[in-house]
């Protein structure tokens, strides 16, 4: 029994209520780290972030990285995708691998 | 690593114990890598496909809904998404891949009621709101593939330290352990002899 949550500016997140998702709109950057930090509290299984949104909580999410859930995945805004979540794999995979192959 | 051991037979049987073990279980650690190094390369390689498409599909989500937003009122696209509502849930299953617990997702309509037509707004409001239904299980599926990745990611860098140390650390302290004390015990058998030799001698005379 879990549930979605997504985190992002109001334009780009809204539709997504229609879809069961539970939006958390932020105004300001600046609050994402607070309303990140509330959210974790609240133990969704799935975390939907906007890029800017993962730009900034960028520390708070590296150290839930190893933890099972939950999940928190990069989703583009809706002026367009930054290549936030290619840049996240390469990352990963330069760590894993030793070099970026991809 | 200097390893502190008497020089007697005894430590030598048990130190050429204990290397066989840790060359046993380098050699596991060594494929246990490997295993988790070929799932992960899978798993990129699916990832990105997915991500792809599901970031192409959102971008005609949003804009559709974009459209729709401008030509109708914050109330009107309000009520309208309420409307259309449908309240998900998600389960969680786990599968267990050499010892790590990695998610998947699936998830479940709450309610089977059709998705009413909007008549207040127009069809990109639809439009957008059934690309999203449409790529739900895109989304889950990405999520679930990308904390696998860093699971993994995380379970191949400890590995990897593992088998490192074993390797250029613990194998070579004790092969150097190992000569060491066949060096002493050979040493004093000599002495031995040297002694044996020098008594028959004197012995003789």
């Amino acid at each position: 029994m879990s549930k979605i949550a997504i985190i992002g500016d109001k334009d780009t997140i809204w539709p997504f209520k229609a879809i069961g998702f539970n939006i958390y709109a932020i105004k300001d950057i600046k609050d994402a780290n607070e309303t990140f930090n509330q959210i974790l509290g609240k133990e969704y299984a799935i975390i939907f972030v906007t890029e800017d949104v993962f730009k900034q909580c960028e520390q708070q999410i590296q150290e839930i990285r190893a933890l099972p859930l939950p999940a928190v995945v990069t989703l583009p805004n809706n002026q367009g995708s930054q290549g936030t979540g290619r840049k996240r794999l390469q990352q990963i995979l330069r760590k894993a691998v030793g070099s970026e192959i991809m | 690593m200097k390893l502190k051991v008497n020089p007697n037979r005894m430590e030598l049987m048990r130190l050429k114990k204990r290397l066989g073990l840790v060359r046993r279980g380098h050699k596991l650690l060594k494929d246990k890598q490997e295993d988790l190094m070929r799932r992960f390369w899978s798993m990129i390689k699916e990832t990105q496909g997915l991500r792809l498409l599901v970031e192409e599909r959102l971008m005609q989500a949003y804009n559709a809904f974009l459209s729709a937003r401008m030509e109708a009122s914050v109330e009107v696209v309000d009520d309208a998404l309420w409307r259309a509502k449908r309240p998900i849930t998600v389960t969680i299953s786990q599968i267990n891949i050499l010892n790590l617990r990695l998610p998947q997702f699936q998830f479940e309509w709450n309610t089977s009621k059709q998705c009413p037509v909007n008549w207040h707004t127009s069809g990109d409001m639809d439009v957008s709101l059934n690309i999203l239904k449409e790529i739900m299980p895109q989304l889950l599926d990405m999520a679930s593939k990308e904390k696998c990745i860093q699971l993994i990611s995380e379970e191949l860098e400890t590995t990897r330290r593992r088998v490192n140390a074993l390797e250029h650390v613990l194998i070579p302290g004790i092969c150097e352990a190992i000569s060491s004390i066949e060096q002493k015990l050979d040493e004093v058998e000599r002495s031995n002899l040297a002694r044996l030799f020098k008594v028959k001698e004197m012995v003789r005379h």
